[in-house]
C-alpha cells in the first residue's frame, strides 16, 4: 500500500511538473533535434557521399537517409509532403527537380517552385567522352562525321526521359546532328556501355566520366559548361571549339530544398550551417574525389537558378 | 602478381593492427546475424554500419564492411535449410534441397555441407579476386545489352527445367505473375508510368525485398502456420560437425558442383546487376543438368545446397572485382562500399592499385580472412543459430513477420513497401494453395526486367534490328549454351532409356 502510494504521488509530482513547463513561452531554437536529410538516390552513390560529407562537417545532428526510386521522385515527394518544420530536407539536384515539371516522374507539375531552396553546395559540370573504339578524339572529327553520315552515332548519359537527355537533344539540334539516343539504367550503365564500346558517345558529369577516361577506355571530347574542369584542364569547352555556343553552361548544381511553406528564417539559417561546415578540409576532400566544384549558393541564387533550369528545361522541351 | 604484392601488404597491416582483427571478427558476425534473420540482408548489414565506418579510419572502416558483407552472405543458409525460410535472398535456392534434406532428419548434413559451400565459394573468388582481378575487371565491360538479354533468355530456361514436366502450365503463368510484379513502376527505356495505378509511391516498383521476402518468408510462414497445432516439437537437428565428412564432399560429382558453382558465381558476380539470388539459380540449374543424377534435385539432394552455396558466396569475391579495378560496383553492396572508400577520399579505379596497394590489399586480405572466419564462427554458433529458431514456432512467426515488415521498412524507409510486402505475399498464399510454383516468380520477377530492357535498347543499338545479337559473339555462345542446358537433361534421360533397352 505504502508502495503503491509512493508511486501515486511521484507520478503526480511528475505530472505537475510537466504542466509547469508548458506555461513558459516556447522560444524557437533552430535547429534543436535531429536534421533527416533524405537523399532520393541510392546509399553509396555520389549525391549520398556527399550529403554524408556535409552531414559530418555541419554543427548541427544531420542523419541521411536515401529514398530511392522514380528517378529521383520518390525521395523528393516525401519531402514536398512532409512537415516544414526544417527538420526534413531533401538533398538532390536542382536539375533533377526542375526537369522534373515536365518529364512526369514528379506527380506534382509544381513541385520545384513549391520547394524552399536552403543552399547549393557543389556543382558537376556536364562534358562529353567518346569511346576509345569509336576512334574519335575531337568535337570537330564527331561533328564532320555525324553531318556525313547521319544517324550512325550513338549518344548516351542517362535514362529516358532526364535533364541529360534534353542536354543531349539539344547539343545535337544546336550541332545539326543526328545521333541515335540510347537510355541505361543510371549512369554507372551509361558509362559501362561507353567504356564497352557498345555506345559511342557518352554526355554527363565529370564524377561519371573520370572512371571512363582515367582507365583509357574513353576519351574526353569537351565540357559542355561555361569553364573548363579543374580536374580535367586539358579538355576545352564546347564554346572554345565551336562558335555560338557560349551560352552553354551545363553544370548539375548539388542543393538542399526544404518543404513547401517552410519560414524563410529556417532555411537562411540552415543554408548559413551550410556553408560553414563547406569550408571543412574533410567535405573538401570528398568533393576532389568525386570531381565536383565547391562552390556555395545562399536561398536567393538557389531560387534564380532553379528557376532558369526550368525554363531552359521548358524551351528544349518545345 | 601485383595482387598478390598487395595482400601481402594487407595481411602485414591486418596483423599489425590488433583493432583490425577485432573489427573483422565483429564484422563477420554483426553481417552474419543480420544474413541469418529472415527479412534483415547483407545489404541492410551494410547501410547499418556505414555511417560508423565515417568515423574510422579508411583501412578499419573496409575491414568492417567487407566482412559485414562475408558474414552477411553466409548467414542466411540456417534459416533456409531449418525452417525453409530464407534468412536473405541470397539463401533463397538453399531451400530448394536444404529443406527436404532437413525433414528426411539430415539437418546437421545439410547444415554443414551449406556452411563448407559458402567457405569454398568464397575462397575461390577471393583468389580470382587477387590473382587475376585487373585482367577480369574487362568482362564486365564486354557484356552490353544483347549479352545481358542472352543471359536474361538462358536464365528463363531454367524455369522449364525447374518445373519439370507435370505442371509446365502453371508454372510459367507463374512466371509471367513475376513479370507482372516487376513491370510495375517506370520503365526504363522510355520512362513510362506501367500499372502504378496513379500512385506516385508505385514509381520505383515493387522492390526485390518485398517481393521476395514477402513469396518466401511470409507465405511460407501462413502455409506453416496451418499446421502449428500439429507439430509443437521444433526441428532438432542434432550435433554438427565442424568439417565435413570425406565422403561427403569427394564424390565425382560434388567436386564438379564445387567448381561449376565458385565459377558461375565469381563469373556472375563480375556482372553488374546481376545480383546473387540470380547467381544461386543459375549454379543450381547449370549443376543439374550436367549431373549423372539430376532427378534427385530438390528433393533433398547435398549437391542442390552445394550449387547454390558456393555461388552465392562466390558472387561477394565477383562483385568486388569491377568494384576496386574500375569503379563499377558489380551490386548493392559493393556501391556502398564504393560509398565507403569515396568517403575516405578514394577514387576506386585502375589507379588505385598502382596508388594504394595498402587499401586493395586491406580489402583483399580481409576478404580472404573473412572467409575463414565466418566458417569457424558459422559452425562454432550453429547451436546458437539453431536455437535462435528453434523457439516456438508460435513466437517465432510473428518474430519473423515482424523482422520481414521493418526489413522492407528500411529500403526506401518508408511504409508503402512493407505494404507491397503484404500484398505480394497474399497473391503469393493464393498461388501455393493452387498448386502454383513460387520459384518461376522469382525467375520471372528478376530476369524479365533483364530481358525486356536489354532486348529493348539493343534494338536501339542495332538501329531497329531485333536479331542483333547474331553481331554478338558471347550472345551467342550463351544462347546455344541455353538450348544445351534445356535439352541436356531430356538427351541424357532419352539416351539412359537406349542403353537399359539395349541391355535388357
Amino acid at each position: 500500500m505504502k508502495k503503491l502510494l509512493t508511486v501515486l504521488l511521484c507520478l503526480a509530482m511528475v505530472f505537475c511538473m510537466a504542466a509547469c513547463g508548458s506555461d513558459e513561452p516556447e522560444e524557437v531554437v533552430y535547429p534543436d533535434g535531429t536534421i533527416n536529410v533524405v537523399v532520393p538516390f541510392a546509399a553509396g552513390g555520389g549525391q549520398h557521399v556527399l550529403a554524408t560529407a556535409i552531414s559530418a562537417a555541419v554543427d548541427a545532428t544531420m542523419v541521411v537517409t536515401n529514398v530511392t526510386g522514380g528517378g529521383g521522385s520518390t525521395g523528393a515527394m516525401e519531402v514536398l509532403h512532409s512537415n516544414p518544420d526544417g527538420y526534413t530536407v531533401l538533398c538532390s539536384t536542382l536539375q533533377n527537380i526542375a526537369a522534373g515539371a515536365y518529364n512526369g516522374t514528379y506527380q506534382e507539375a509544381d513541385a520545384w517552385e513549391k520547394f524552399v531552396p536552403a543552399a547549393t553546395v557543389a556543382g558537376d559540370r556536364m562534358m562529353m567522352i567518346a569511346s576509345k573504339a569509336s576512334g574519335f578524339t575531337s568535337l570537330e572529327d564527331i561533328v564532320e562525321y555525324s553531318k556525313a553520315n547521319p544517324g550512325k552515332l550513338t549518344v548516351t548519359g542517362a535514362t529516358a526521359n532526364s535533364y541529360t537527355q534534353l542536354v543531349i537533344e539539344k547539343f545535337m539540334a544546336d550541332l545539326g546532328v543526328e545521333w541515335e539516343f540510347v537510355p541505361f539504367d543510371g549512369e554507372n550503365a551509361c558509362r559501362n556501355a561507353c567504356m564497352g564500346g557498345q555506345v559511342d558517345l557518352c554526355i554527363f558529369g565529370t564524377a561519371a566520366s573520370s572512371t571512363a577516361i582515367d582507365s583509357g577506355d574513353c576519351v574526353g571530347i569537351c565540357m559542355l559548361s561555361a569553364e573548363r574542369s579543374s580536374y580535367y584542364p586539358e579538355i576545352p569547352t564546347v564554346s572554345e571549339v565551336l562558335e555560338g555556343f557560349d551560352a552553354y553552361d551545363f553544370t548539375i548544381y548539388r542543393c538542399y530544398m526544404l518543404p513547401p511553406e517552410t519560414d524563410a528564417a529556417v532555411a537562411d539559417t540552415l543554408g548559413g550551417i551550410i556553408e560553414t561546415a563547406m569550408s571543412n578540409a574533410d567535405f573538401v576532400a570528398s568533393c576532389e574525389s568525386m570531381f565536383l566544384e565547391v562552390g556555395f549558393m545562399d536561398r536567393e541564387k538557389t531560387t534564380e537558378v532553379i528557376t532558369n533550369v526550368y525554363n531552359e528545361c521548358g524551351e528544349m522541351y518545345k | 602478381m601485383e595482387g598478390l604484392a598487395s595482400l601481402g601488404l594487407g595481411f602485414s597491416a591486418l596483423f599489425g593492427e590488433p583493432l583490425l582483427l577485432g573489427l573483422l571478427v565483429f564484422g563477420v558476425f554483426f553481417g552474419m546475424v543480420m544474413g541469418a534473420i529472415p527479412g534483415l540482408t547483407a545489404t541492410l548489414a551494410v547501410t547499418i554500419a556505414l555511417p560508423f565506418t565515417y568515423i574510422m579510419s579508411a583501412n578499419q572502416g573496409l575491414t568492417v564492411l567487407v566482412a559485414i558483407y562475408v558474414g552477411g552472405i553466409a548467414g542466411g543458409l540456417v534459416a533456409a535449410i531449418l525452417l525453409n525460410i530464407p534468412g536473405s535472398p541470397a539463401s533463397l535456392v538453399t531451400c530448394f534441397d536444404g529443406s527436404p534434406m532437413a525433414r528426411n532428419g539430415e539437418a546437421s548434413k545439410a547444415l554443414t555441407l551449406g556452411v563448407f559451400s559458402s567457405l569454398i565459394g568464397g575462397t575461390f573468388s577471393a583468389v580470382v579476386l587477387v590473382v587475376v582481378a585487373p585482367k577480369l575487371a574487362k568482362i564486365s565491360l564486354m557484356f552490353g545489352p544483347w549479352e545481358y538479354f542472352a543471359l536474361g533468355i538462358m536464365g528463363l530456361c531454367i524455369i522449364i527445367s525447374i518445373v519439370g514436366k507435370g505442371n509446365m502450365h502453371k508454372g510459367l503463368i507463374s512466371a509471367i505473375v513475376g513479370m507482372i510484379i516487376a513491370f510495375v513502376g517506370y520503365d526504363m527505356v522510355s520512362a513510362v508510368p506501367r500499372l502504378t495505378f496513379g500512385r506516385w509511391e508505385l514509381g520505383s516498383g515493387i522492390d526485390t525485398l518485398a517481393a521476395l521476402m514477402g513469396l518466401f518468408a511470409i507465405v511460407e510462414v501462413m502455409q506453416q502456420v496451418k499446421t502449428l497445432h500439429l507439430k509443437a516439437k521444433p526441428m532438432d537437428p542434432g550435433k554438427t560437425r565442424f568439417w565435413p565428412k570425406k565422403e561427403w564432399v569427394t564424390g565425382k560429382d560434388t567436386i564438379k558442383t564445387f567448381s561449376l558453382g565458385s565459377l558461375i558465381g565469381t563469373f556472375v558476380g563480375i556482372l553488374p546487376g546481376i545480383g546473387s539470388t540470380t547467381a544461386s539459380m543459375f549454379a543450381y540449374n547449370t549443376c543439374r543438368s550436367v549431373s549423372s543424377t539430376p532427378e534427385k534435385y530438390g528433393t533433398g539432394f547435398e549437391d542442390g545446397i552445394i550449387a547454390s552455396e558456393t555461388a552465392n558466396n562466390a558472387v561477394c569475391g565477383g562483385a568486388l572485382i569491377p568494384m576496386l579495378t574500375m569503379g563499377i560496383p558489380g551490386d548493392m553492396v559493393t556501391a556502398i562500399l564504393m560509398g565507403g572508400l569515396i568517403m575516405n577520399g578514394l577514387t576506386p579505379g585502375p589507379l588505385l592499385f598502382t596508388n594504394e596497394p595498402e587499401i586493395v590489399g586491406i580489402v583483399f586480405a580481409a576478404f580472404l580472412l573473412a572467409n575463414f572466419v565466418m566458417y569457424a564462427m558459422e559452425m562454432g554458433l550453429m547451436k546458437f543459430f539453431i536455437r535462435l529458431l528453434s523457439i516456438p514456432m508460435d513466437k517465432l512467426f510473428p518474430a519473423i513477420m515482424v523482422m520481414c515488415i521493418l526489413g522492407t521498412l528500411t529500403v526506401h524507409n518508408r511504409l508503402f513497401d512493407s505494404w507491397m510486402l503484404v500484398l505480394v505475399s497474399v497473391i503469393g498464399y493464393f498461388l501455393v494453395n493452387n498448386k502454383f510454383p513460387l520459384a518461376p516468380i522469382v525467375l520471372g520477377y528478376i530476369l524479365g526486367p533483364i530481358i525486356e530492357k536489354n532486348f529493348r535498347t539493343g534494338v536501339m543499338l542495332s538501329r531497329g534490328s531485333m536479331f542483333g545479337f547474331v553481331e554478338s559473339l558471347i550472345a551467342m555462345v550463351i544462347l546455344i549454351l541455353a538450348v544445351v542446358i534445356l535439352f541436356l537433361p531430356t538427351i541424357t534421360e532419352k539416351m539412359q532409356a537406349k542403353k537399359l533397352a539395349k541391355k535388357a
